[in-house]
């Protein structure tokens, strides 16, 4: 091998200036593809995803169908490299943010904390369509109870005594409730603990670590005029304890809670008598609250221009596009820039005005 | 020209894999020309594999991808033939009907083998349909 390349090094010196300039040039153009490819940029890429059916998420013990109801999703990737970043640029379709590698979660993390959104979305989903329903069909009935506060997001100076997935139950021997679990666990931001001093101080939590219940004592921050207490993003948890009729979650890759509006319009269609949806293909995105209001998402660029290739690339036509209120100027933007959409986009605040909405249509022919 | 190029290259072909090769250099000369293929294409396998990364969301986007991978590998078939002959002309400076083979006919042959073409086509739009 050693001689054969030799040989070839041999000719190489010998060949005419054109062939010299030629494998230069190859050469040069060989190690720019392998840098450009290898060097890492500090960028996510987010793109286009596709469409979930509702019954993907969840089955409801009822002869009634969800109808054509579908969560929409996009793609993430971290850790591009530079060639990916170009592309990023040059592709409208698709688009780049800057993140810091010091404060991500891990990728384990990552998954973790949309399974934990997705899975809370689920329960949210499904209380609110099932109390909703009740007032219309009599045969619908749920029970549930608040469990506690979920950490679904971890911070730099997070106890370490904490996993994202944890339920805080109490502290300090003091029950958490729905009413009271922000004002005695959450801190409103981060502190910057290079900026101000910080005492610390010993609480007890009781928390249920992967199903066990277990009394943790740990150290605070309390200072920097900071309101609250544990440096975490937490959301209420509930037990539903009874519901007719039964439903049970399957197994699902997505991750996140933007499809809560959604799952909950399709759980609300499967429970009562009318076909809510009128036979259109409604797309949708935006989260689930308990109050049955919508909240903002990530993506909602990549997820309108998803609506309009799943109808181009697979002549899947949407009927309709439900965006949550807080996404609805950034959509609108990106919408009236499509070229002949086959849905109309609606702005919704809430479950309700997406029931108001569909209860105004014609049904489809 | 391609045409008789791609015949020589066939007949070369058939030459070279009846002449019997004593020792191991020959088994050598074929595991080194796979390196060496995998060096040459590498930048251009790190591309398309980043490129099915972003922009495998688009079906059009993909089947182009597909295509693109599918003469690449093309390519490689051919390349990895050219370093076979190559490699195995250095080992075996003693064999005249060797050394009169052309590697660049049998790189344009096996770079356009139609058999190594339909099946390699076959197995790719298998494998992206069940990943799909």
């Amino acid at each position: 091998m050693k001689a054969y390349l030799l040989k070839l090094y041999k000719s190489f010196l010998n060949s005419k200036l054109i062939t010299k300039i030629f494998v230069i040039l190859s050469l040069i153009i060989y190690a720019a593809i392998l840098s450009i490819t290898l060097i890492k940029v500090e960028y996510e890429v987010i793109m286009p995803g596709g469409l979930t059916p509702v019954s993907d998420y969840i089955n409801i013990d009822t002869d009634k169908k969800m109808g054509e109801v579908y969560t929409v999703s996009v793609y993430t990737k971290r850790e591009i490299s530079l060639f990916q970043k170009w592309i990023g640029k040059l592709n409208p379709h698709l688009d780049l943010e800057k993140y810091d590698p010091k404060n991500v979660l891990t990728k384990e993390e990552d998954i973790k904390q949309g399974e934990i959104y997705r899975n809370l979305s689920i329960k949210y989903s499904v209380i609110v369509a099932y109390t909703e329903a009740m007032k219309n069909n009599p045969n619908v009935n749920i029970t549930y109870e608040f469990t506690g506060a979920v950490i679904y997001h971890k911070f730099k100076n997070t106890p370490k005594e904490l996993s994202l997935g944890d339920t805080i139950t109490k502290v300090n021997g003091e029950p958490v409730t729905i009413d009271n679990y922000e004002k005695i666990l959450l801190r409103n931001s981060p502190i910057d603990t290079d900026t101000c001093n910080v005492n610390q101080k010993e609480i007890t939590l009781t928390v249920i670590k992967e199903g066990k219940r277990q009394e943790t004592d740990i150290k605070v921050n309390d200072n920097c005029n900071k309101k609250y207490l544990i440096e975490a993003f937490l959301l209420p948890d509930f037990n539903i304890k009874e519901a007719t009729p039964k439903f049970n979650q399957k197994k699902i890759n997505n991750l996140g809670p933007s499809g809560g509006l959604m799952q909950t319009l399709g759980i609300y269609n499967a429970l009562v008598d009318e076909d809510v949806t009128k036979g259109y293909r409604i797309v949708g995105t935006g989260t689930i609250n308990l109050n049955g209001t919508s909240g903002i998402i990530g993506g909602v660029k990549q997820k309108i221009i998803t609506a309009q290739l799943i109808d181009l690339l697979y002549n899947y036509p949407i009927d309709i596009f439900f965006v949550t209120a807080d996404n609805f100027k950034e959509a609108k933007y990106i919408y009236e820039r499509l070229p002949n959409p086959s849905f109309e986009l609606i702005e919704v605040n809430s479950f309700s005005a997406v029931l108001e909405h569909l209860n105004k249509k014609v049904a489809k022919k | 020209m391609k045409q008789n190029l791609w015949k020589k290259g066939r007949e070369d072909y058939k030459t070279f894999s009846d002449i019997p090769l004593k020792g191991f250099k020959s088994t050598l000369a074929f595991l080194l020309s796979l390196v060496l293929t995998i060096i040459t294409v590498l930048p251009l396998i790190i591309l398309i594999y980043q490129l099915y990364f972003i922009l495998g969301y688009h079906r059009l986007l993909l089947r182009l991808l597909i295509i693109i991978s599918w003469l690449m590998l093309l390519f490689c078939n051919g390349l990895s033939n050219y370093f076979t002959l190559e490699l195995t002309k250095h080992y075996y400076p003693n064999e005249p009907k060797l050394q009169k083979l052309s590697s660049k006919a049998i790189f344009v042959y096996q770079s356009l083998n139609i058999g190594f073409a339909v099946a390699t086509f076959i197995i790719l739009f298998t494998i992206t349909n069940i990943i799909k």
